[in-house]
């Protein structure tokens, strides 16, 4: 799992590129750490490509941090 | 034109209006309780155009079609085709009333709702009725007065959308010519009409007893799956417009797309392969003016000179419905036209 969740930090670095490494799985997108809805939606598009799947409507838009990108890629596995 | 080949339809004027009142983002993001720059960070949008109460959108679309009209010398025109979905009223068609006031009572007239991809249908349609050869003309408008529909309070809705209108003119032209579709693609997905809708006021909800009011008669946008479709979607079409034409998506001189929100045009080009630069961008000072951007955006890339005639043109779009469009033309040199 945690080398999933590295995986997932990477991406989310990948498309915010100005947000500071370290931030929690639970931190929120939006209230903690910034990160705007539509790249909450290049976040999970980096996830659909890396790990070969695609994320139902739902989950795009219900997304509220890394954890629950997370629960999404293990419920897969 | 030679036996055996069809006819074409090639764009030869065109024109496009803004309403006269500017709306910077310091006026929405006070109304919205944002900093300055979340508006311009989100959708790269600085200011946007709002209709005054008598800028219907007749009244834009009459202005953007006699500029087009003006642009071309005035010919005759067999019809009148009117993208829009907020005509002035949900009955009649606001296409007749246009057509009358410039001057063209009898014309064939009628609208036609594709949302945003609006004007590359309305192109697609018009063109083809041309290529029949029933018709040798037409005045093909995108018009639009979103900003009546807008929740003020609403932050994905409120700063995203503008007012006006753009048009231009069609003729028969030779196979092959300068200025004719060289190939199209439309399409849609009613399984995604609640990603974008205005549901109040139509059979659905009146059949269903549900009052008018103003939460229902506002535009709902699901931003987040609003950004991933119209990026997927536009991508898939101009990849296959792109292969019909047999162009490559580094042939593209010009990718000019529905003008939805900067980063949504931004991820198109690049899935789509066509260099960011080459992206045609007003989005920044109309905001998306649904069937109205992309000949707004036109007008405003002529003003600057940016086309020459022999340019390839990547046009695609996507909207409510949903719909996406995508097209191909080689742009022809257009006479000078109004600047908006």
């Amino acid at each position: 799992m945690e080398a999933v969740l590295d995986r997932v930090n990477a991406l989310v670095l990948k498309a915010v590129p100005e947000l500071e490494p370290g931030f929690a799985a639970a931190d929120s997108f939006a209230d903690v750490l910034g990160v705007d809805s539509l790249s909450v939606v290049e976040i999970m598009t980096n996830v659909e490509k890396e790990f070969g799947f695609d994320f139902e409507d739902a989950e795009i838009a219900h997304v509220q941090n890394v954890q629950d990108i997370l629960d999404a890629i293990l419920s897969r596995q | 034109m030679s036996a055996g080949q069809a006819a074409t339809a090639v764009i030869a004027g065109i024109g496009a209006c803004l309403p006269e009142r500017l709306v910077k983002n310091e006026e929405v993001s006070a109304r919205l309780g944002l900093s300055d720059d979340w508006i311009r960070d989100r959708t790269g949008i600085e200011q946007r155009y709002v209709s005054a109460p008598h800028e219907a959108t007749s009244d834009l679309a009459v202005d953007a079609g006699r500029r087009a009209l003006d642009s071309c010398g005035n010919p005759d025109v067999d019809f009148v085709l009117l993208a829009t979905c907020t005509p002035d009223s949900l009955f009649p068609a606001t296409a007749p009333s246009v057509a009358a006031r410039l001057g063209l009572k009898g014309v064939p007239a009628f609208d036609m709702n594709a949302a945003c991809s609006g004007f590359i249908y309305a192109l697609t349609i018009a063109s083809s009725m041309i290529a029949t050869g029933a018709f040798r003309s037409a005045l093909v408008i995108g018009a639009e007065v979103v900003t009546p529909l807008l929740d003020q309070f609403d932050q994905v809705t409120s700063p995203v959308f503008g007012d006006g209108a753009g048009a231009v003119v069609l003729r028969r032209g030779e196979p092959g010519e300068p200025g004719s579709l060289l190939e199209q693609v439309m399409g849609s997905d009613g399984d995604l009409l609640d990603i974008l809708v205005t549901p109040g006021g139509g059979s659905r909800m009146r059949v269903a007893g549900v009052p008018l009011d103003p939460d229902t008669a506002y535009l709902k946008m699901q931003g987040r799956l609003v950004y991933k479709y119209a990026v997927k979607h536009m991508a898939a079409a101009s990849e296959e417009v792109l292969a019909r034409t047999g162009w490559r998506p580094e042939d593209v001189d010009h990718l000019v797309a529905h003008q939805a929100n900067r980063r949504i045009l931004t991820a198109t080009a690049s899935a789509i392969g066509v260099p960011a630069e080459r992206a045609v961008v007003n989005v920044e000072r109309v905001a998306n003016t649904s069937a109205a951007s992309i000949p707004l955006a036109l007008v405003d890339a002529m003003g600057q000179d940016r086309f020459k005639p022999g340019d390839r043109i990547l046009f695609c779009a996507f909207g409510g419905g949903v719909t996406w469009a995508a097209a191909t033309l080689v742009w022809p040199g257009l006479p000078a036209t109004a600047p908006l």
